[in-house]
């Protein structure tokens, strides 16, 4: 059907390239592989465990600091190809978070698949909002003007943490601008003049190795996250009385945080997300800016489906982050 | 069902070199581009927007008298930045051909770029798996 279409049409370019690869001779390579300069041998590799060993602060707490950013899957690669000639073949896939392997949901057939529990009041709206989608992709989405993605929409990838004994920092390279969020560890009360804001307030302890996250204080000015991307195409909108708790762990070198959302505005009970984990990065990683602009957002000339494109799916696979 | 056009793009010598990319946040292409149509153009490269999320490369065209300015988009910064990818091998001056996927809405001086051939034969081809 269409999926293995694309699936094999995909799968025979890769093969295309692999096949041209084996006929030709390479001569020199460009070595930008996983470092910007210099091999993985040089540089040292920052925040890492040693012979598999979670790393431990003096508190003997998990040590968390570091630049954390998963390398593509083998199965669903993104490839950057250099010639000899300054030639540059880039294959940027998609990566999808997946509960459907290698395919989006975007019909009800598969639509009960971890889909927000949204109440009476909100499952209308939910669905005037995706009756509006393009393949999960709306115009609507607060994400097409720019807007933080905010939690839980911000996955884990591309962070970088800064652990102190009284907070815990995380900067956020990309969501969709670079953001960051605090999570305060000293046992402080959640101030009770909070305005909403995207990314909330957040409190933080550990249980054991587990660090407990507690975030509240949101706006109502980010989506669940867009229907489509693997999830059910009912994921949007929530309130503002939105509480989400986060289950982070360490090890060795993958961190995995799970995820639970409360919204007693939006939902008639918790909404509970596959975990999501991350790598630490490869030496020579480091955290960029990235400053989102309306004008270069996709959406800005985003068309409705017709009935032709309703039954497209689009490839994806599993992958590390819910975005 | 839709076909989607193979490119048979004239490809030198690549090394498939599995690069750690972020993940971006993506949106369906096919909201806004058409994969089975693309176009060609030649014209000079005048300006590259290296702003997030997506990068625009803007080529000035001759038609008849008049000269259209192009923009195609592409990529996101961070994941070009990473890759070794950069601003500067985006020849601003040169002379290039771009082939790019048409967006669905008509307009027409815009596509998402999939090729541009510089005036020295070399080549940046740029793929998103959902097309």
């Amino acid at each position: 059907m269409r999926d293995n279409a694309n699936r094999s049409r995909i799968s025979s370019v890769l093969l295309m390239s692999a096949s041209l690869l084996a006929m030709i001779l390479l001569t020199s390579i460009t070595a930008a592989a996983q470092t910007q300069k210099g091999s993985d041998a040089k540089l040292p590799c920052v925040g890492c465990a040693v012979d598999g060993k979670t790393p431990r602060l003096p508190d003997e707490h998990p040590n968390l600091n570091g630049f954390w950013n998963t390398p593509p899957r083998a199965d669903n690669p993104r490839q950057v190809d250099k010639a000899e000639d300054g030639s540059i073949l880039f294959e940027f896939s998609i990566n999808f978070d997946e509960t459907i392997p290698d395919q989006l949901c975007i019909d009800d057939s598969c639509q009960v698949k971890n889909q927000p529990p949204y109440n009476a009041e909100y499952m209308p709206k939910v669905k005037a909002l995706a009756e509006s989608m393009y393949l999960g992709t709306s115009s609507q989405d607060p994400e097409m003007a720019c807007k933080p993605n905010g939690l839980p929409r911000t996955g884990i990838g591309s962070v970088q943490i800064v652990q102190t004994p009284e907070i815990i920092a995380v900067l956020y390279e990309s969501a969709p601008s670079s953001i960051y969020r605090v999570i305060y560890m000293d046992g402080r009360p959640v101030p009770d003049d909070l305005e909403g804001s995207y990314m909330g307030y957040s409190t933080g302890h550990w249980e054991g190795d587990t660090l407990v996250v507690d975030t509240v204080g949101f706006n109502d000015d980010t989506w669940l996250g867009a229907g489509g991307h693997g999830r059910s195409k009912y994921t949007s909108i929530h309130s503002d009385k939105m509480h989400v708790t986060e289950r982070w762990t360490r090890q060795a070198n993958t961190l995995t945080v799970e995820t639970t959302v409360e919204d007693p505005g939006a939902f008639t009970r918790p909404w509970v997300l596959a975990p999501r984990r991350v790598q630490i990065s490869k030496p020579g990683d480091y955290i960029r800016e990235a400053i989102c602009s309306q004008v270069n957002m996709s959406g800005n000339h985003m068309v409705k489906p017709t009935e032709k494109d309703k039954g497209q799916i689009l490839n994806g696979s599993k992958a590390n982050s819910i975005k | 069902m839709t076909n989607h056009k193979r490119y048979s793009v004239p490809i030198a010598i690549f090394a498939l070199l599995a690069i750690a990319l972020p993940a971006a946040a993506h949106h369906a292409l096919t909201a806004e581009f058409d994969p089975t149509k693309n176009f060609t153009v030649t014209g000079v490269l005048t300006r590259v927007e290296w702003a997030n999320p997506h990068i625009f490369v803007y080529v000035d065209v001759k038609k008849d008298d008049q000269v259209e300015s192009y923009g195609f988009e592409c990529g996101p910064p961070v994941a070009l930045n990473r890759a070794g990818v950069k601003k500067a091998d985006f020849k601003i001056g040169d002379t290039v051909t771009i082939t790019a996927i048409a967006a669905k809405d008509g307009t027409k001086l815009l596509g998402r770029l999939n090729l541009i051939r510089y005036s020295d034969g070399h080549v940046f081809v740029y793929r998103d798996g959902s097309e």
